[in-house]
């Protein structure tokens, strides 16, 4: 008599194998020496190949579409085929080990980074597309379900940037994610929210984006290079001060960091990007 | 009001809360006594479901259905995932927690599926002291649902019903009785759906789930894509005579209607959960056919729609 522990693992061999219930059972039958027939009722229902077949059909199909509902416009951008083939690659590669779907596609972006076809330079704007859609896509899911800037009480700031200036501890919110990219996404994500065509791969450039969340609404914006790196150094426990003096430079002292932040606050606020540190925080 | 069951009201006629259907709800009311929600969509989820189920769980009671338990798995039991349960059941409050009798993952792989397991002495073991460590760690009876299956393993002795029943007995543990995953599971596996649910003790079930199958031809599936067909409302009716009726001739137990693919409307869903207010009054449920059939094509062996990604734009 198998132990459960065999049982379940047996189950499980021909649930995830690659290619289906018959291969996963032969698989499973070299593993752990036990046949789908004895293993396995029959009746006139079924045989016990249909009845693995229900499970091991189910389980790629549930991750799949998954996957799919978690990278609508990458899937759109590879067509069909193409993310299926990238998205197979991945579950097999990367089973779930977490209670929650959610967090299945976590690693997608990176995988596809990893999988670069071989022949294919690393700049090349239609490889950088998919790896970095990805990532947009990915960090606009995280960004829905993440602490967001909703219970913040300092809203009435945005009203004046010289009440903002007597604010010295800003928090970003949790939610907030920025991203370091290769190509100019914003324009092109617009464009595919507002088409089905898939627009012409954007031309190699770097863009920095904050993917943020005001009202429960998700939104992407672009960032200029000190505004990134004031929202990163915060976000890394710098105060100002600190942060304002890892972002300056030759062209932007520290007194032009500040005095431009100052007058960004307001609008940095309205986006959902900072909110002020609770009262315990900056004491 | 009925008496409790373990301490547990009867809640009336619900639904499961799903996505879809949130900006529908806040803007014209709840329009049922209670809600379900899936466990595993709100925990570590702070944004707008998280915020809907807030606004809604201060108008009608909520009970918390998760998928990723795994009482019946030979992997130890997940002490973090439980104390995420755990913290999100302060947070919100539900009347209940129920999982599945089943397995979920083994060696820290999550199929994301109700998996059946051998029914032997020593799975029963198994299962009974996780049930205990479980109620235990919740300081709470945790509920457990009969799952729907596609196979059964031949070194199994004990019939479902009677594991369940034993449990039930045993631990003190809950029962959340789906009479579509009777329906399903007593086509594929060839017994008799009645005596299933007569086995069950009454006085431990308290909840009943409906829901519609997929007929592909040879087995039938748990979809939740469709209308309740006639044979899963005659086996309510008897679930809920096994379970008797208050001193008004009223039902005993909360009755839920799952529906997680092909989610129809708002109101489209209020009119099929309105047929188990029929069906219980006597009425006859139109119309009186079994689940269409649909040619055989691979389908989930669980539904996950209701794991499937939000909506971008959603309205506060």
């Amino acid at each position: 008599m198998p132990s459960l522990h065999d049982v379940q693992h047996w189950l499980l061999t021909v649930m995830t194998t690659p290619g289906g219930a018959e291969r996963g059972a032969a698989l499973a039958r070299q593993h752990h020496g036990l046949a789908a027939g004895e293993l396995v009722h029959a009746n006139a229902v079924a045989d016990p190949m249909r009845r693995l077949g229900v499970y091991a059909d189910g389980y790629l199909m549930r991750l799949y579409d998954c996957l799919a509902a978690d990278y609508p416009m990458l899937q759109r951008v590879m067509g069909d085929d193409v993310f299926g083939f990238f998205a197979r690659a991945y579950l097999w590669e990367n089973p779930s080990h977490s209670p929650t779907l959610y967090d299945l596609g976590a690693g997608f972006p990176a995988f596809l980074a990893r999988h670069r076809p071989p022949q294919t330079a690393a700049d090349d704007g239609m490889w950088l597309l998919p790896v970095e859609l990805a990532r947009f896509e990915r960090a606009w899911l995280e960004t829905m379900r993440d602490h967001g800037p909703e219970h913040a009480h300092n809203q009435a700031l945005t009203a004046s940037p010289w009440a903002a200036m007597n604010v010295t501890h800003w928090t970003v919110p949790p939610c907030v994610r920025l991203l370091d990219l290769k190509l100019p996404l914003i324009p092109f994500w617009q464009a595919m929210a507002a088409s089905d065509e898939v627009p012409q791969c954007p031309q190699s450039e770097n863009s920095l984006v904050a993917i943020t969340r005001m009202h429960y609404r998700v939104s992407a914006y672009p960032l200029t290079y000190w505004q990134y790196g004031m929202l990163d150094a915060l976000r890394q426990g710098c105060d100002l001060h600190q942060a304002s003096r890892r972002v300056e430079n030759q062209d932007m002292p520290q007194e032009r960091v500040l005095a431009d932040w100052t007058l960004w606050i307001p609008v940095a606020q309205e986006l959902g990007l900072l909110v002020a540190a609770p009262q315990h925080q900056r004491d | 009001m009925t008496a409790p069951r373990l301490g547990l009201p009867n809640l009336g006629f619900g639904v499961g809360l799903r996505n879809v259907h949130l900006d529908h709800i806040l803007r014209h009311g709840p329009g049922v006594d209670w809600f379900e929600i899936i466990s595993e969509n709100f925990i570590g989820h702070h944004g707008y479901a998280r915020h809907a189920l807030d606004r809604i769980r201060a108008q009608v009671p909520v009970v918390m259905h998760g998928v990723s338990m795994s009482i019946g798995s030979s992997d130890p039991l997940d002490r973090t995932y439980l104390s995420k349960l755990k913290q999100l059941a302060e947070e919100i409050e539900p009347v209940l927690i129920s999982d599945h009798l089943c397995w979920t993952g083994v060696v820290g792989i999550n199929a994301h599926d109700l998996l059946p397991m051998p029914l032997d002495e020593p799975t029963y073991q198994h299962v009974r002291q996780r049930v205990e460590a479980v109620q235990e760690l919740l300081q709470r009876p945790l509920v457990l649902e009969n799952p729907s299956s596609y196979l059964q393993f031949t070194c199994s002795p004990m019939a479902e019903c009677d594991f369940l029943a034993r449990l039930a007995r045993e631990t003190g543990c809950g029962l959340l009785l789906d009479v579509n995953n009777v329906y399903v599971s007593s086509h594929n596996h060839g017994f008799d759906p009645e005596h299933y649910i007569r086995q069950l003790p009454p006085e431990h079930i308290v909840q009943i789930h409906l829901a519609g199958p997929t007929d592909t031809g040879d087995l039938l599936i748990d979809t939740h894509d469709r209308p309740v067909p006639a044979r899963v409302w005659q086996l309510y009716v008897l679930a809920q005579q096994c379970c008797g009726v208050d001193s008004s001739g009223d039902s005993t137990v909360s009755t839920l209607l799952e529906w997680d693919a092909n989610i129809p409307a708002y109101p489209e869903l209020l009119i099929e959960l309105d047929k188990a207010r029929q069906t219980l009054r006597g009425e006859i449920v139109a119309p009186a056919i079994d689940a269409d059939v649909t040619p055989p094509s691979p389908s989930y062996s669980t539904p996950i729609a209701f794991q499937l990604r939000e909506e971008h734009a959603v309205a506060p």
